[in-house]
C-alpha cells in the first residue's frame, strides 16, 4: 500500500486512536491527555494538509478494504469529502481546546475525551466515506459514540435528552439501512460518483427508487433535524457546551446533512433526482423546516434552545440548496454547510462562555454582558449576524448563492422563505445583541479576575472561529475559501468545467482599499485596551486618507479578486465627489464630536459605531460590485444603530427598535433586488451587469429598499425617529450623510439613462414630491429643532427622489439630471449636517454682543443656504435642477412650492432656536473644537459646490437674472406666509415624529395582546418530546401473562399444540 | 470416500482432546492445576483447529471432510464429517471455549465447584464438538444428550434454589426433547434403513412416516432451541447459571439444536418439508424477536435481560426457514439466507458470551443484578458497562460490528427476494433491541442515588479480577472486529452471498 | 398387522402416553416416570425395528443400549436436582438478594 491508500485511513485513525489510548489513560493523568488529545489533533490537520496538497495536485486517494463479498469499505477522498473533512479537523482542535477550558475539574473526562475522539473519527469517516455502505458504518457509529457525550452530566435532564437522542437516531439509522441494503439489491455496490450512480441505470423502476429515496431521506433527516423529525436536537441541549457545539457544528447535523448532499448528488445523481420529483418534496419539507425552526426560536428564553432552534433552521439551508437543484444553489447549500459550522460553533462556545463564567442561561438574564465579557460578545455578535445573513460574514455567502440558484432555476418561493428566515433570525437574534450591548449589566455578576473575561482557552475558540466566518465571507473570493471549493465540488456534479483564473499576486491591497481599512483598523485599535485612548482621539482623522483621494487622486479602479466575491472598488467622478462630502462630513463631524462628547460615557462605543459607520460609507460609495456594496451598506446601517441608541434613554431606544425594523425589511428587500440583479444581469460587478436587463420586480424592490434608506414618503417613518435622538454630531452624519446612501444605490442600480420604466419612474416621482410636501406639514408643527431638521430632511430627500423619479421617466433626461442630483445631494449633505451641529453649539458670552451677533450669523449661513438665497450652494442646486428637468415632467412644476415649504420649516427652525433656552456661557476648549468643525463646515457650504466640475455647466445660469429673481421672490413668498402662520404654529400640538407609525405601532400593539388573549386560552404546547419509551411496558405486561400462559398453564400444552401445529403444516404438502 | 489424509485426524481429534481433558481435570485434584490444564487443552484445541482451517484454505480440498473412526464404516461405525457450516460452527465455539475457560479459572475459586465444574465444561465441549461434526443422527442423539446433561449439571452448579429448579426445568425440557429426537430418528431408520445423514439425503422421499419423523425431530429440536413459545425453559436456566455457564448456554448451547434443525430441514429431509411449516417457523421466529425484547425490556434482572435478548435473538435465525422458502434455490444449506444466519449464529455468539460475562462482573461487583439498582454504574465499573454496551451495539445490529453485517445479509436476503416484510421484521427487531439495551446503559449512566446496597451486601461485593473483565471485553472487541471483514467467515463457509440477481425476486 | 408393526404402534401409543404424563403431572417424581416411560417406548420402537427386515439388525440394539445409559445418566441428574431442591427447602436461601 502506497500512502495514497493509505492516507484516508489514517486520517480516520488519527482521531480514532488517540480516543482509545484516552480511554486507558487515569483520570488525573491531566497532561498525558492533553498531549494525546492535542497530538491528535494536529496529525489529523496535517494529514488533511497533505490530503489537500494530494487532491490539488490530482491525486487520488482511496483506502479500500473488503467487507463482504462484492462490497468494500471504501474511504475516499474527493472534493466533498474534503470540504467536510477540513472543517471537521478543524473545529475538532479549536473544540478540544475549548473542552479541555471548560471541563476543568470535573468528573469522568477521560471517557469524555475518549468519545469526543471516536466521535470526530466517526464524522471523519462519514466525510471519507467512499460509498453508501461505508457512510452508513460511520453514521451508526457516529450516534453510538455521541450517546455518551449527551448523557455525560449524568442527571435527569441529560438522560432523558440522551434517551430521546437514541429513540429518534435509532428509528432513522433503521430506516436508513432498510433504504440502503433495498438500493444495493437493486444496483449493486453504490460507490459514490460525481454524476450519481442511479442516473446510468435507466432498467430501474422509478416507484421503488422513490420509495428508497423516501426512507433513505428520512433516515438522514433525523440527524439533519428536518421537521418533524428534530425532536432530538432541543432536548439534547442538556450536554456540556463543547458537545452542544460538535453536536450542532460538526458532528452530528452536519452528517445528516451531508449524507443528503452525497445521497442526492452522488447517488441519486441531481438530474435523476430532479426527473423522479424528488428535489421539489425535500425543499419543501426543508423550507418548512427553516421557518418553523425559526419560529420556534423566536419563542425560546433560554439561550442554548434558542440556538438549538436556530440550528435547526439553518441546517435546513444546506438540505434546500441540494434540493433547488441547480448548480449555483448547490454551491450555496455546500458552502452553507462550512459557514453554519463556523457561526453555530461560535454561538455555542459564547454561550457556554456566559454559562461557565456569569452562570447565564436564559437570554433574559444577558443585559449588558457585552460590557463585561466584550470579546465573549463581540464573537457572538459576528456569528449572530452572520446568522442572520448579513454581508460581509459567511453566513450571508450562503444566502445569497441560495437564492441566486433559486433564481437560476425560477423557483422564486425560496426567495421569500429566505427572506422570511432572515426576518426571523433578526427577531430572535437582535434582541439578544441589543440587550447584551445597550442595556446595564447586571450588577451581581463576579468581576473580572484578570485583563481577561474569562479563561483563555474558552476564549480563544470562539474568537477565532468567528474570525473565521467573517474571513470566509470577507475573503469568499480567494482561492482556498470555502465557496471556491464549493464552486469545485459543483462544477464537478454538473459535469461542467468551471475555470478559476485567480491571479494569487493580485490581492495585494490596492490604494483605495486603505480608505476602508484605515477607519477598520482604528476600530479593531480600540478592542486593545493599550491603544484605546490613542484610537478614541485620532478616529476622526481615520477620515483623512478618503478626503485627500477626493482632492487629490485621479478616477482610479482597483479589483481585489479576493475580497467577497471578487470586489471592484472604483473612484470615477461621481464618487469622488460623494467621497468629497463623505470625508469632510467625517472629519468635520468627528472633530466637532470631540468636542461634543468630551467627557461622556460610553465613549468608546461611540467611537466604534462612528468609525464602523464610516467604513461603510466610504466603502458603499466606491464598490462597484454588489457583494462589495451591500455589505458596506449594511456595515453601515448597522452600525449606526448604536449611534442612534447612544444616549440610551428610552427615547432612543423606541427610535433604535423602529430603526433597526426598517434597516432588516431594508436589507431583505435589497438581498431579493440584488440577487434578482445578478442572476438577470449576469455578473457581480457593475461592470458585468447588464443594468438595462433587470426585470421589473428588481426595480420596484430597488426603489423600495433604498427608498427605506433615503427616507421615501411611506418608509420613512424611522427617520423622524432615529435622527433627532442621536448625539448632535452622529444625526448630522445621519441626516447629511447617511440618507445619500439610498440616492447612490438608485443611481447605481436603476437602470437610469438606458430605459424607460415610466410606472416606476412615475411612482417614485409622485412620492417624491408628495414627500417634499407632507413633510414640511408635519414638520413645521414640530418644536423639538432637530425633529423639524428630519422632516426638512424628508422632505429635501423627496426633492431628490422625484429627481431619480424624472430621469427612470425619460431616460434622455439623465445625463444633466446627474449632475444636478449630485450637486443637489451635495448641497443637502454639507448644509443639513451645519443646521444639525448648529444646534448643538451653544451661544458665546452674553456680555459681548460682537460675538454674539457673529453667532447668530455663522448659524444662519446654512439657513440661507437651505432656502437657496442667491449665491448660495441652494442657489445652484436648485437652478441646476430646475434647468435638467426641463419642464417636461409636470410633478416638478411643484418644486417652487417645495422651496417656499423649505423656507417656511428653516423660519421656523430658527424661530425654535432662538426659543430654546439656553445659557450663553464662555467658550471652554470643548467649545471651541465644536466651533472649528462648524466653521470649517459652514465655509464649504459656502464654497463647495461651486468647485465641483459637474457645477460648471450650471455656474452661468445660477447667476442669471431670472435665476436671482426666483431664488429671492419664492423665499421671500415664504417669510410672508411664514408671518402669518407663525403664532398659530406656536399653538399647534406637534406631530409625534414617526408619524404614520405611530398608528400602526398601537395597532401592532393590540394585535399583539389580542395574540397574548388567544394564547392564554388555546394554549398548544408545541414541544415534541420523543415518547417515554417506558410506556410501552404498560401495554403490554410482560413476563407476567407469559407466566401465566406458559408456565402456569402447563408448557406442555403449547408443546403439544406446536407439536400439532408443525405436523399439520408438513403433513400439508 | 475421501482418503485417510493427514488433516484428517483433525476430526477425531476434536472429539478426543476436550475428553481428554474431562478425565485430566477429573484426575488431577488442585484448582490450579485444573484451571491449567484446561486454559492449556482449550488453545491446544483452537490452535489445531485454526492450523487445520488454514491448511485446509491452501490445499483448497473438498468442502466436506469425513473420518471413519476405526475403519467401520456407517452404519455401524462412527463417522465424522465436517463441511463448511460446520468449520464455521467448530472455529467459533473453539474461540469461546478457550476465553470461557479463562474466565472461569478466575471465576471459580470455590474448590469444591471446580471439582464439578471442569469434567463437566469438558464434557459439554465433547458434546458440542461431536455433534457439530456427527455425520449419523444417532450419535448425533448422543451428542446431544451429553451437552444437555452436562449442561444440566453446570446450570446447578449456582446451587441456589432457583438454580436448581432452573436447572430441573432444563433436564426434563431437554430429555423430553431428546426423546422425541430420538424417536424420529428411529422412525427414520425404520424407513431408509440408515442413520448416516449423507445417505438420508440423498434417499428421503416425502411420504407419511419422513413427515413424522420430521415432525417429531423438529418439535425436539424446537424445544432445545427454545423458540417462542417453547422458550419458557431459557430466561430463567440461562440467568441463573454462573456466569461463564450462561455464556456458553446462549452462545453455543442453543446453538447446536438450530445448527440440527437447520441440517435436517434444508439438508437431509428437504423433500418432507413444506414452505407453509417454513413460513410457520419464520413467524414464530418474528413473535420470539418481539416476545424478547418487550420481555427483556421489562426484566428486573440484568442477567434476565441477556437472557430474554437470547430468546430474541434466537427469533431471527429461524428467519432462515422463510427466507430459504422465499429464495427457490435448490442447495439452500450454502445459500445466501443461509450464510446469513451462519454469520448470525456467530457474531451472537461473541456478543451474547460478552454480555453475559460483563453481566457476571457487574452482578460480582454489585453482588446483585437488579436493573433499577445499578445507577452510576458507568463510573464505578466503566469497562464493563463499554463491554455490555459494545455487545449490545452487535446485537442491535448496529455497524461496525458482526451483527451489523449479519442483519445487512439478512435483509439483502429479505429484500432482494422481494420478500420485505422479513426485513421490518429484522428492523423492528433491532429497535426493541435498541429499548432494552438504552434501558441498561441510562441506568448505568445516572447519578447513583443515595446508598441503597446494605452492609450484607457491601461486603460481599468485590472488585471482579482484571482477567475476567479483559476476558469479557476481548470477546467483546472480537464482536466489532468481526464487522470489519465478513469475507474470511463466507469463505470459510463456502457460501456465496451474491444477491439473486434483480428481477428474479419479487422486485419487479 | 405383524407383529413387529404392532410392537411399534404400541411404541408410539406408549410415547404418547408418555409425553402426555410428562405434561400432565406435576408432581417430579411423576414426571421423572413418564419421561422413562417415553424412553422405554422409543426402545419399542427401535426393537421392533430390529425385526423389520429378514434377518435381526443389531444397529437398533446398539441403539437402545445406548439410550439406556443416557436415560439412566438423565434420570439420575433429575432425581439429584430434586433431591436438593428438597434440601434447601422453600425459603430463599442461598438465593441472590434481589
Amino acid at each position: 500500500m502506497t500512502l495514497n491508500k493509505l492516507l484516508p485511513l489514517l486520517i480516520v485513525l488519527s482521531a480514532l486512536l488517540p480516543g482509545l489510548l484516552i480511554f486507558c489513560t487515569g483520570e488525573q493523568r491531566l497532561w498525558l491527555r492533553r498531549i494525546l488529545n492535542l497530538g491528535g489533533n494536529l496529525s489529523c490537520l496535517t494529514l488533511i494538509a497533505l490530503l489537500l496538497h494530494g487532491v490539488y495536485n490530482s491525486e487520488v486517494f482511496e483506502t479500500r478494504l473488503p467487507l463482504l463479498p462484492g462490497m468494500d469499505l471504501v474511504l475516499h477522498a474527493d472534493a466533498l469529502s474534503l470540504l467536510f473533512v477540513t472543517l471537521s479537523g478543524l473545529l475538532w482542535f479549536l473544540t478540544t481546546l475549548y473542552a479541555i477550558g471548560y471541563l476543568e475539574a470535573t468528573q469522568n473526562r477521560s471517557r469524555f475525551f475518549g468519545f469526543f475522539s471516536l466521535c470526530v473519527a466517526a464524522t471523519l469517516g462519514i466525510a471519507l466515506a467512499g460509498n453508501l455502505i461505508t457512510f452508513l458504518i460511520f453514521y451508526e457509529l457516529l450516534t453510538l459514540t455521541t450517546y455518551p457525550l449527551v448523557v455525560h452530566k449524568g442527571n435527569a435532564a441529560s438522560l432523558r435528552a440522551g434517551r430521546i437522542y437514541l429513540t429518534y437516531t435509532m428509528t432513522g439509522g433503521a430506516l436508513l439501512l432498510a433504504g440502503v441494503v433495498w438500493l444495493k439489491a437493486l444496483a449493486g455496490p453504490l460507490d459514490f460518483t460525481a454524476t450519481g450512480i442511479l442516473a446510468g441505470m435507466p432498467h430501474l423502476d422509478p416507484g421503488h427508487l422513490k420509495v428508497i429515496f423516501a426512507l433513505i431521506i428520512t433516515g438522514l433527516g433525523v440527524k439533519a433535524a428536518l421537521v418533524p423529525l428534530h425532536g432530538w436536537l432541543p432536548a439534547a441541549m442538556a450536554a456540556p457546551a463543547p458537545v452542544s457545539a460538535l453536536l450542532h457544528a460538526v458532528a452530528v447535523v452536519k452528517a445528516g446533512a451531508f449524507g443528503i448532499i452525497r445521497v442526492v448528488y452522488d447517488v441519486y445523481g441531481i438530474e435523476f433526482a430532479r426527473d423522479l420529483g424528488l428535489t421539489i418534496v425535500l425543499a419543501g419539507i426543508a423550507a418548512f423546516t427553516i421557518v418553523y425552526g425559526s419560529v420556534r426560536a423566536l419563542f425560546q428564553d433560554d439561550l442554548k434552545r434558542r440556538l438549538a432552534f436556530s440550528t435547526v433552521s439553518q441546517v435546513s439551508y444546506i438540505a434546500l440548496g441540494t434540493a433547488i437543484a441547480g448548480p449555483i444553489a448547490t454551491i450555496g447549500g455546500m458552502v452553507h454547510l462550512v459557514h453554519q459550522g463556523l457561526m453555530k460553533i461560535t454561538l455555542f462556545f459564547c454561550a457556554g462562555n456566559l454559562a461557565e463564567t456569569l452562570g447565564i442561561h436564559k437570554v433574559s438574564e444577558m443585559n449588558g454582558v457585552g460590557r463585561r465579557m466584550p470579546l465573549t460578545m463581540s464573537a457572538f455578535t459576528i456569528a449572530a449576524l452572520g446568522m442572520i445573513g448579513l454581508p460581509p460574514v459567511a453566513g450571508f455567502v450562503s444566502k445569497w448563492y441560495l437564492g441566486a440558484g433559486a433564481l437560476e432555476v425560477e423557483a422564486y418561493w425560496v426567495l421569500i422563505i429566505l427572506a422570511a428566515s432572515s426576518v426571523l433570525n433578526a427577531l430572535y437574534f437582535l434582541p439578544v445583541l441589543h440587550a447584551a450591548w445597550f442595556r446595564p449589566p447586571n450588577p451581581t455578576w463576579v468581576p473580572k479576575q484578570s485583563v481577561m473575561e474569562t479563561p483563555w482557552l474558552l476564549l480563544i475558540p470562539p474568537v477565532m472561529t468567528a474570525a473565521l466566518a467573517l474571513a470566509t465571507g470577507v475573503f469568499a473570493g480567494v482561492f482556498s475559501s470555502p465557496l471556491s471549493w464549493a464552486e469545485l465540488i459543483a462544477a464537478r456534479e454538473y459535469g461542467q468545467k468551471l475555470v478559476h483564473t485567480i491571479d494569487l499576486a493580485a490581492i495585494s491591497l490596492p490604494q483605495l482599499g486603505w480608505l476602508v481599512i484605515t477607519p477598520l483598523l482604528l476600530a479593531v485599535g480600540l478592542l486593545i485596551p493599550s491603544a484605546r485612548r490613542l484610537c478614541i482621539s485620532i478616529a476622526p482623522w481615520a477620515a483623512l486618507p478618503a478626503l485627500l483621494a477626493a482632492l487629490l487622486s485621479s478616477p482610479t479602479s482597483n479589483t481585489l479578486p479576493g475580497v467577497f466575491f471578487g470586489s471592484v472598488l472604483k473612484l470615477d467622478q461621481t464618487s469622488q465627489v460623494v467621497l468629497l462630502l463623505a470625508a469632510s462630513l467625517w472629519l468635520i463631524t468627528g472633530v466637532y464630536g470631540k468636542g461634543y462628547l468630551a467627557d461622556h460615557k460610553h465613549l468608546r462605543r461611540y467611537t466604534l459605531c462612528y468609525l464602523l459607520c464610516m467604513a461603510g460609507s466610504f466603502g458603499l460609495t466606491l464598490s462597484q460590485d454588489l457583494f462589495g456594496f451591500i455589505s458596506f451598506f449594511t456595515l453601515m446601517s448597522f452600525a449606526a444603530y448604536g449611534l442612534v441608541v447612544h444616549s440610551g434613554t428610552p427615547e432612543a431606544m423606541r427610535a433604535g427598535k423602529t430603526y433597526m425594523q426598517w434597516v432588516i425589511i431594508g436589507e431583505v428587500l435589497l438581498f431579493a433586488a440584488l440577487l434578482g440583479l445578478s442572476t438577470s444581469g449576469g455578473g457581480n460587478t457593475l461592470g458585468d451587469i447588464e443594468i438595462g436587463a433587470q426585470p421589473l420586480w428588481v426595480s420596484w424592490l430597488l426603489i423600495l429598499g433604498f427608498g427605506i434608506k433615503a427616507g421615501l414618503l411611506a418608509t420613512h417613518f424611522w427617520l423622524p425617529r432615529a435622527h433627532p435622538v442621536a448625539p448632535v454630531p452622529a444625526s448630522a452624519i445621519l441626516s447629511g450623510l447617511m440618507v445619500k446612501a439610498g440616492l447612490i444605490g438608485w443611481w447605481r442600480f436603476l437602470p437610469l439613462g438606458e430605459v424607460s420604466l415610466v410606472d416606476a419612474g412615475l411612482t417614485l416621482l409622485s412620492l417624491g414630491m408628495c414627500g417634499a410636501i407632507l413633510a414640511v406639514i408635519v414638520g413645521l408643527t414640530q418644536n423639538n429643532p432637530k425633529t423639524l431638521l428630519a422632516y426638512s430632511t424628508i422632505s429635501q430627500m423627496g426633492i431628490l427622489a422625484s429627481g431619480v423619479g424624472a430621469g427612470l421617466v425619460e431616460p434622455k433626461l439623465w445625463p444633466a439630471l446627474s449632475s444636478a442630483l449630485l450637486l443637489y445631494a451635495v448641497h443637502h449633505g454639507l448644509s443639513k449636517a451645519a443646521l444639525f451641529l448648529s444646534v448643538g453649539l451653544t451661544p458665546t458670552s452674553v456680555d459681548k454682543p460682537g460675538l454674539s451677533g457673529l453667532f447668530w450669523g455663522i448659524i444662519l449661513i446654512p439657513v440661507l443656504a437651505m432656502i437657496g438665497l442667491p449665491f448660495t450652494s441652494g442657489a445652484l442646486a436648485k437652478t441646476a435642477l430646475k434647468m435638467s428637468v426641463a419642464e417636461t415632467t409636470t410633478l416638478l412644476q411643484l418644486l417652487p412650492l417645495a422651496t417656499i415649504g423649505t423656507t417656511l420649516l428653516m423660519l421656523r427652525f430658527v424661530d425654535l432656536l432662538r426659543q430654546t433656552n439656553r445659557p450663553a456661557t464662555t467658550i471652554s476648549s470643548g467649545d471651541r473644537l465644536q466651533y472649528l468643525g462648524y466653521v470649517i463646515l459652514v465655509l464649504l457650504v459656502i464654497s463647495v459646490t461651486y468647485w465641483i466640475p459637474q457645477a460648471e455647466i450650471f455656474i452661468e445660469h445660477t447667476f442669471s437674472y431670472s435665476a436671482v429673481s426666483n431664488s429671492l421672490m419664492l423665499p421671500a413668498a415664504g417669510v410672508l406666509i411664514f408671518l402669518v402662520i407663525r403664532n398659530y404654529l406656536a399653538q399647534t400640538k406637534p406631530v409625534p415624529a414617526g408619524d404614520a407609525i405611530v398608528i400602526i405601532e398601537k395597532f401592532c400593539d393590540r394585535l399583539k395582546k389580542a395574540a397574548d388573549n388567544l394564547q392564554g386560552s388555546f394554549k398548544i404546547d408545541m414541544n415534541f418530546p420523543g415518547k417515554s419509551v417506558g410506556r410501552i411496558s404498560t401495554m403490554l405486561p410482560g413476563t407476567r401473562l407469559e407466566q401465566r400462559l406458559l408456565l402456569q398453564c402447563q408448557p406442555g400444552v403449547v408443546f403439544i399444540a406446536i407439536f400439532v401445529c408443525l405436523a399439520f403444516m408438513i403433513a400439508f404438502n | 470416500m475421501i482418503p485417510l489424509g493427514s488433516v484428517n485426524i483433525v476430526l477425531p481429534l476434536l472429539v478426543g482432546i476436550p475428553l481428554l481433558a474431562a478425565i485430566a481435570t477429573t484426575v488431577v485434584d488442585s484448582r490450579r492445576w485444573r484451571a491449567g490444564i484446561s486454559v492449556t487443552f482449550a488453545s491446544l484445541q483452537l490452535l489445531l483447529i485454526v492450523l487445520w482451517l488454514v491448511t485446509l484454505q491452501h490445499t483448497g480440498a473438498d468442502a466436506a471432510y469425513r473420518y471413519v473412526l476405526g475403519g467401520w464404516n456407517s452404519p455401524l461405525g462412527i463417522n465424522l464429517v465436517a463441511d463448511g457450516l460446520a468449520k464455521v460452527l467448530l472455529l467459533i465455539t473453539a474461540v469461546l471455549v478457550l476465553v470461557l475457560s479463562i474466565y472461569s479459572a478466575i471465576y471459580f475459586t470455590d474448590p469444591a465447584k471446580t471439582t464439578r465444574f471442569w469434567p463437566l465444561w469438558w464434557l459439554l465441549v465433547t458434546g458440542l464438538n461431536a455433534a457439530f461434526i456427527g455425520a449419523d443422527a444417532f450419535n448425533i442423539y448422543v451428542a446431544l444428550e451429553m451437552i444437555g446433561l452436562a449442561a444440566v449439571a453446570l446450570v446447578g452448579l449456582a446451587g441456589t434454589r432457583t438454580a436448581l429448579t432452573a436447572a430441573l426445568r432444563y433436564a426434563l425440557v431437554g430429555l423430553l426433547g431428546s426423546l422425541c429426537y430420538l424417536l424420529g430418528v428411529s422412525l427414520l431408520y425404520r424407513t431408509y434403513g440408515t442413520l448416516d445423514l449423507a445417505q438420508l439425503a440423498t434417499e428421503t422421499q416425502a411420504d407419511p412416516m419422513t413427515a413424522a419423523s420430521l415432525c417429531l425431530i423438529s418439535i425436539g429440536l424446537l424445544l432445545k432451541t427454545a423458540l417462542l413459545p417453547l422458550h419458557f425453559w431459557l430466561p430463567p436456566a440461562h440467568a441463573s447459571a454462573p456466569a461463564p455457564v450462561s455464556a456458553a448456554l446462549s452462545a453455543l448451547v442453543v446453538k447446536v439444536s438450530f445448527y440440527l434443525l437447520m441440517r435436517f430441514w434444508l439438508d437431509v429431509l428437504t423433500p418432507a418439508t413444506t414452505e407453509l411449516a417454513m413460513n410457520l417457523l419464520g413467524i414464530l421466529g418474528a413473535g420470539a424477536i418481539f416476545w424478547g425484547c418487550i420481555a427483556a425490556f421489562r426484566a428486573q434482572r440484568l442477567k434476565l435481560v441477556v437472557a430474554y435478548s437470547t430468546v430474541a435473538q434466537l427469533g431471527y435465525m429461524f428467519l432462515l426457514f422463510p427466507l430459504v422458502a422465499a429464495s427457490h434455490s435448490p442447495s439452500s444449506i450454502t445459500g445466501a439466507a443461509a450464510a446469513a444466519v451462519v454469520y448470525f449464529i456467530v457474531a451472537h455468539a461473541l456478543a451474547k458470551a460478552a454480555m453475559f460475562l460483563a453481566a457476571g462482573n457487574i452482578q460480582m461487583f454489585n453482588n446483585h443484578d437488579t436493573v433499577d439498582k445499578l445507577q452510576g454504574l458507568a463510573r464505578t465499573q466503566p469497562l464493563a458497562v463499554l463491554t455490555f454496551a459494545i455487545a449490545g451495539v452487535s446485537l442491535i445490529g448496529l455497524p461496525p460490528s458482526g451483527g451489523f453485517i449479519a442483519k445487512w445479509l439478512l435483509l439483502n436476503v429479505a429484500i432482494g427476494n422481494g420478500v420485505w416484510w422479513w426485513a421490518i421484521v429484522v428492523l423492528g427487531g433491532g429497535l426493541l433491541a435498541a429499548a432494552y439495551i438504552g434501558r441498561v446503559l441510562h441506568v448505568a449512566f445516572s447519578h447513583p442515588v443515595a446508598q441503597t446496597i446494605d452492609t450484607d451486601n457491601a461486603n460481599a461485593a468485590r472488585h471482579p479480577p482484571g482477567g475476567m473483565v479483559l476476558c469479557a471485553l476481548a470477546l467483546a472487541a472480537c464482536s466489532i472486529l468481526l464487522g470489519f471483514n465478513a469475507e474470511w467467515i463466507l469463505n470459510l463457509l463456502d457460501a456465496s452471498v451474491e444477491p439473486p440477481i434483480p428481477g428474479v425476486g419479487g422486485m419487479q | 398387522m405383524s407383529q413387529e408393526m404392532l410392537y411399534c404402534a404400541a411404541g408410539i401409543a406408549l410415547f404418547g402416553i408418555g409425553m402426555f404424563g410428562v405434561i400432565v403431572a406435576t408432581h417430579i417424581i411423576r414426571k421423572l416416570i413418564a419421561v422413562n416411560i417415553m424412553g422405554i417406548a422409543v426402545f419399542m420402537v427401535l426393537l421392533a425395528t430390529a425385526r423389520h427386515g429378514a434377518v435381526t439388525d443389531p444397529i437398533p440394539h446398539a441403539m437402545v443400549l445406548t439410550g439406556i445409559v443416557v436415560a439412566v445418566a438423565g434420570t439420575a441428574l433429575c432425581l439429584w436436582l430434586a433431591l436438593q431442591i428438597r434440601l434447601l427447602g422453600r425459603g430463599t436461601k442461598g438465593e441472590p438478594p434481589r
